[in-house]
């Protein structure tokens, strides 16, 4: 009885301490340094979860590349292209949200299957730096 | 003796299951997968647009209104009068054929119900606002929706098959035609819907590569699975025609000169965009659209119109695709061989203009790869439904 009653003491102050069920897997994201290495950006799910030829949603945060917050009036649009094949995209993603809160991206739609740059282009005041990342399918 | 036992002995190994594997070509894990990618064909993406795209009632009237020459007013033309089910859903010639020779080829109806858009240049972003431009269009049908409203209201099935569905039939002066007409382009669109090509011998196969059956390994000849690797290699033919509809239900310039020659003058893509846009009546985004914020709507104002749409058409599903010669646009090409060849050499394309895709270069296949290929599409008829 004195047993049981210890087991069950020792069990609630292991669920109070956080050690019971383990912690939820934090979701994969995708890091990407934009090219002047001012921004790092990060994707939420990945891009390579995209599919081929189905619109794709997907969260975009930012911060300093020193890992400072975003100034307010950051601006992002999303873009990409095939190279290779020398076109873009058929039609404009939409981009909600804002810098400090975070973005949402819809309806980016990777028509074929093949080599793509994403291009991520962030605009504060008189300046754009782009990031790009390829999704490769 | 001899001969009787070998045979007797033959007998028994092949009723004991011990025939010979059929002929497969050593197909590697990333063929495998590209392969698995294309089949099989799922069932139509919904269409929240359209409330009744899958309702079997729905697709009952829209069965009776697609073959019925009454709504056209001189009793001359139905869907059905163009879209030839005996001709894969087309009609065989080169160039519509309605009260005058049209500009385009008849599009196959296989399986339309898995397009983002539609007819050639895409100016209909759903399948039920598409089938009011032939009704209503003078030199097709002819109609218009006051008359098409009138001939359901004067044949006593259709009216109660109509009111069962959506209640009285509005009078056909008053402001609420346009809706019963769209009730009954959706219903047409369910009905569309239902024409889903078969499994094919390609589906057969692919089913076989994933572990299935002796037989289904042998549903696709040697000569068709040397096709289907030119299909996914060298041939480049998956770039555009990828998935299990085999499109990407997007356009390109295939740059195929028109037909009698010259320089081209159909806008393709770029005049569809500005008919989606400057006509919203029967659009996903429209007033008779049962999803006008939605998903399909969304796409549909975020589309681009640039340049580079000029001349481009959308890429035909290849389901079915042996059915429904001649091909291209303009039913230029006259047979899946002369489609073979004219990718193979691009010989007589128009020149790039002010295109700048690069996607198109001569697959440069001798003649018994074109032939392959040929019986690769020709391994992608479906059963009957």
């Amino acid at each position: 009885m004195r047993t049981e009653r210890l087991a069950l003491l020792l069990a609630a102050a292991l669920a109070a301490a956080g050690c019971g069920a383990p912690p939820a897997p934090e979701p994969p994201r995708q890091e990407i340094l934009s090219n002047g290495g001012r921004w790092r950006l990060f994707v939420q799910p990945p891009l390579a979860d995209c599919a081929v030829g189905e619109p794709c949603s997907f969260a975009v945060r930012v911060e300093g590349a020193g890992g400072t917050p975003p100034p307010l009036l950051l601006h992002l649009e999303v873009d990409a292209a095939m190279p290779d094949h020398r076109h873009g995209l058929n039609l404009r993603p939409a981009v909600s949200g804002s810098a400090l809160d975070g973005w949402r991206v819809d309806d980016l739609l990777l028509h074929m299957p093949g080599y793509w740059e994403v291009y991520f282009d962030l605009t504060e005041g008189a300046m754009t730096e782009r990031a790009q990342a390829v999704v490769e399918r | 003796m001899r001969r009787r036992v070998a045979g007797a002995l033959l007998a028994a190994l092949l009723a004991g299951g011990c025939a010979p594997a059929p002929p497969v070509l050593d197909w590697s894990e990333a063929e495998r997968e590209a392969i698995a990618a294309l089949s099989p064909l799922p069932p139509p993406p919904a269409d929240p647009t359209n409330a009744w795209a899958d309702s079997p009632e729905a697709a009952a009237l829209g069965r009776r209104l697609f073959f019925d020459n009454g709504l056209s007013p001189d009793g001359r033309f139905a869907c059905a009068t163009c879209h030839v089910p005996e001709a894969g859903f087309s009609d065989g010639r080169p160039r519509a054929q309605g009260r005058v020779t049209l500009r385009r080829h008849v599009p196959s109806l296989w399986n339309v119900g898995h397009q983002r858009w539609f007819t050639w240049d895409g100016g209909d972003d759903t399948l039920w606002g598409q089938a009011a431009t032939p009704i209503e269009n003078p030199e097709e049908m002819a109609a218009d929706r006051r008359f098409v409203v009138r001939h359901v209201a004067s044949e006593p099935e259709l009216r109660d098959a109509y009111e069962a569905l959506f209640g009285d039939l509005p009078p056909v002066d008053g402001e609420d035609v346009s809706a019963a007409f769209a009730n009954l382009l959706k219903c047409l669109a369910a009905f569309e819907r239902t024409l889903l090509s078969g499994e094919s011998p390609f589906d057969r196969f692919a089913r076989g590569l994933r572990g299935g059956s002796r037989e289904d390994l042998a549903a696709l000849s040697l000569p068709a699975q040397r096709g289907l690797r030119i299909f996914l290699g060298p041939g480049r033919c998956v770039l555009c025609h990828h998935g299990p509809l085999f499109s990407d239900r997007e356009f390109h310039d295939t740059r195929v000169p028109p037909l009698g020659g010259g320089a081209p003058e159909d806008p393709g893509r770029w005049e569809g965009l500005q008919r989606l846009q400057a006509e919203p009546e029967f659009r996903s985004f429209g007033p008779h659209s049962d999803a006008p914020d939605g998903e399909r709507a969304r796409l549909s104002r975020a589309v681009l119109r640039e340049g580079r749409a000029w001349g481009e058409f959308r890429t035909p599903g290849l389901r079915n695709v042996a059915l429904s010669p001649p091909y291209m646009h303009q039913g230029q090409l006259e047979s899946l061989e002369a489609v073979v060849r004219y990718y193979s050499t691009l010989e007589g394309a128009n020149p790039l203009g002010h295109h700048q895709e690069t996607l198109l270069v001569p697959a440069d296949l001798d003649e018994q790869q074109q032939a392959d290929l040929v019986a690769f599409l020709e391994a992608l008829t479906g059963d009957p439904p």
